[in-house]
């Protein structure tokens, strides 16, 4: 939070803060006030909570349960495998998003009052979508990281892997400005495309440009979610010919 | 009728040995074997005869390469959802919780996963706890990194129990416990199979194998070696007994040379003191021919029995004849 106000703000310290507005609506090709610019880096904030919580959780969690804590076993002597990896794909991501921008719910209409609360709530939905997105996106390194692959250090990835699609997405800069290689790793993922979606939606309201963006996230949705369930039941098929 | 049949199954792995070097391991070459519903059926053999993947093909977490396999008449491999919902397993009595969470937080989240609802779980959970001695201990509450080896092993019997399963599938599930906890797990399949459950349970420890046990299957290399009730293997296997006799009367050396001849005894010592004699002699025989055998001639020369102790082979001894008998053959 302290970090994106002061991505945002910090410039202000050596210049003046309606120079660091002005420098910021020639960039974005907005035309925004500082309650408008607080909203804004506030809400990217959650972005990055999001995406870490989500992405490392998912890779790391599954890995951890499997080959370190030992529960994997035990939760399938409960359940199916297949199970198991929708709910690591789905409903914990899902908690997670929401609990990792539910700070937003307070902060945004203590700065901007009802404009705060109304960014809130169409925001949230994005958080959502994009927490569900990345959880399935998250669960497509996982499942060999953990079932087929042998790493020493696997939580490297997740590691290195935040940072990247964070910086490759375009979070406070237009993603054309970006590295390339970010840009491309970044892309794999919802995060670019969620970017614009809230920098449209935040910045210059709902418009038809909001569709695009939608119908991309929807469409990357609808990959991982075949990825994601051709690699489920051939993990699931691996481990019960194997061991778990 | 059986709770457990397993029929001509086959299993292999692939063990990696080094880069590119692969050794195909036959952990189960074609074992048959059925559990009767209601019976304690220890399930014995070696380190690597295929006890534990025989125990994780019932509770569905491997595949068979071939065979059958039916656990409370459903298939483990069409039918797997539909077992793990009637079954409860100890596998690792060591580890399989979440550290942070408490006893009573572990099994309650089991119990959401095995179907039950939030109040069942949370019901349940405190009901076997209570089973297992863990509430009296007050460690329900702490968390589960707190805990001894003895409490986990309670705490895997009460999550294999959450659900009032009718068949539990034990592996090892007094492997590296204290005299205490060991006895409390062991008392605890006492009272469940009083209770009418089927028990499949596997363990190095034949003292306690023949205290639980009305049935043992013994496996080696990943075939039946010898199945049957403990007295059945003992008989089948035909171990020397040892016999001493404490007598007194006349006509002993007729009755040491009947004796001799009527159970085909090789090693008889005898000594005598005043106008007892303290015969001991090493019988293969089974224990009841042996007692008739001994009534007969202690009534044909007229001899007063003043103490008799006959030493049947323990199950340990048993096991070793068998095992060794089969690796002989192998």
């Amino acid at each position: 939070m302290v970090f994106s106000l002061g991505v945002v703000l910090l410039p202000s310290t050596i210049s003046s803060i309606d120079a660091v507005i002005n420098r910021f609506n020639d960039i974005m090709g907005v035309s925004v006030d500082i309650t408008s610019l607080i909203l804004y880096a506030f809400t990217v904030s959650a972005i990055m909570s999001l995406t870490l919580v989500v992405v490392d959780e998912t890779v790391n969690t599954l890995y951890q349960e499997r080959h370190l804590v030992g529960v994997l076993q035990t939760v399938l002597e409960s359940t199916n495998l297949r199970t198991y990896l929708l709910c690591q794909a789905l409903v914990k991501p899902l908690i997670l998003a929401l609990t990792s921008t539910m700070y937003l719910a307070i902060l945004l209409p203590l700065i901007a009052g009802t404009e705060g609360l109304i960014t809130y709530a169409y925001v949230l939905p994005t958080f959502v979508v994009s927490g569900i997105a990345l959880g399935l996106y998250a669960l497509v390194i996982a499942i060999p990281i953990t079932f087929y692959i042998q790493m020493k250090r696997p939580w490297i990835i997740a590691n290195l892997l935040v940072p990247s699609l964070l910086a490759g997405s375009g979070l406070y800069i237009p993603m054309r400005l970006a590295p390339e290689i970010l840009r491309l790793i970044a892309q794999t993922t919802v995060l670019p495309y969620e970017c614009e979606l809230l920098r449209i939606m935040l910045l210059q309201g709902l418009g038809p440009n909001v569709i695009r963006f939608l119908a991309i996230i929807t469409a990357l949705l609808a990959f991982y979610t075949s990825v994601d369930t051709w690699l489920t039941l051939t993990a699931d098929k691996h481990s019960r010919n194997v061991g778990v | 009728m059986n709770s457990i049949e397993v029929v001509d199954v086959w299993k292999r792995y692939v063990a990696s040995e080094g880069f590119r070097k692969k050794r195909v391991v036959e952990a189960l070459r074609g074992i048959t074997f059925y559990v009767r519903k209601g019976s304690v059926h220890a399930l014995l053999g070696p380190n690597g005869a295929g006890k534990t993947t025989t125990v994780r093909i019932l509770a569905t977490l491997l595949l068979p390469d071939s065979g059958t396999v039916r656990v409370l008449g459903f298939d483990v491999v069409k039918q797997a959802d539909e077992i793990r919902k009637r079954i409860g397993v100890v596998l690792d009595v060591a580890k399989g919780f979440y550290s942070s969470l408490s006893g009573y937080e572990n099994l309650v989240f089991y119990g959401l996963l095995k179907g039950l609802s939030f109040s069942d779980a949370r019901r349940r959970a405190r009901e076997v706890l209570e089973l297992v001695g863990l509430e009296d201990m007050g460690a329900s509450k702490r968390p589960y990194h707190s805990y001894s080896l003895g409490m986990r092993a309670r705490l895997a019997m009460a999550k294999a129990l959450l659900t009032d399963p009718e068949l539990l599938l034990l592996d090892e599930p007094t492997l590296g416990l204290d005299v205490e906890s060991a006895r409390m797990v062991r008392n605890l399949m006492i009272r469940l199979a009083k209770d009418g459950r089927t028990i499949l349970v596997t363990g190095h420890n034949m003292f306690e194998i023949e205290q639980v046990a009305n049935y043992i299957t013994i496996i080696n290399r990943g075939q039946v070696v010898a199945d049957g009730a403990p007295q059945e293997l003992k008989d089948k296997v035909g171990l020397i007994h040892k016999i001493t006799l404490r007598i007194a009367g006349n006509s002993l050396d007729k009755f040491v040379s009947a004796l001799r001849y009527r159970l085909g005894i090789e090693k008889l010592e005898l000594e005598q003191a005043g106008d007892t004699s303290t015969v001991v002699a090493y019988a293969k025989a089974r224990r009841g021919d042996i007692v008739q055998v001994l009534f007969d001639l202690v009534r044909e020369y007229n001899l007063r029995v003043l103490d008799l102790s006959i030493m049947e082979p323990t199950l340990e001894d048993v096991f070793i004849a068998i095992v060794h008998g089969a690796a002989r053959g192998a």
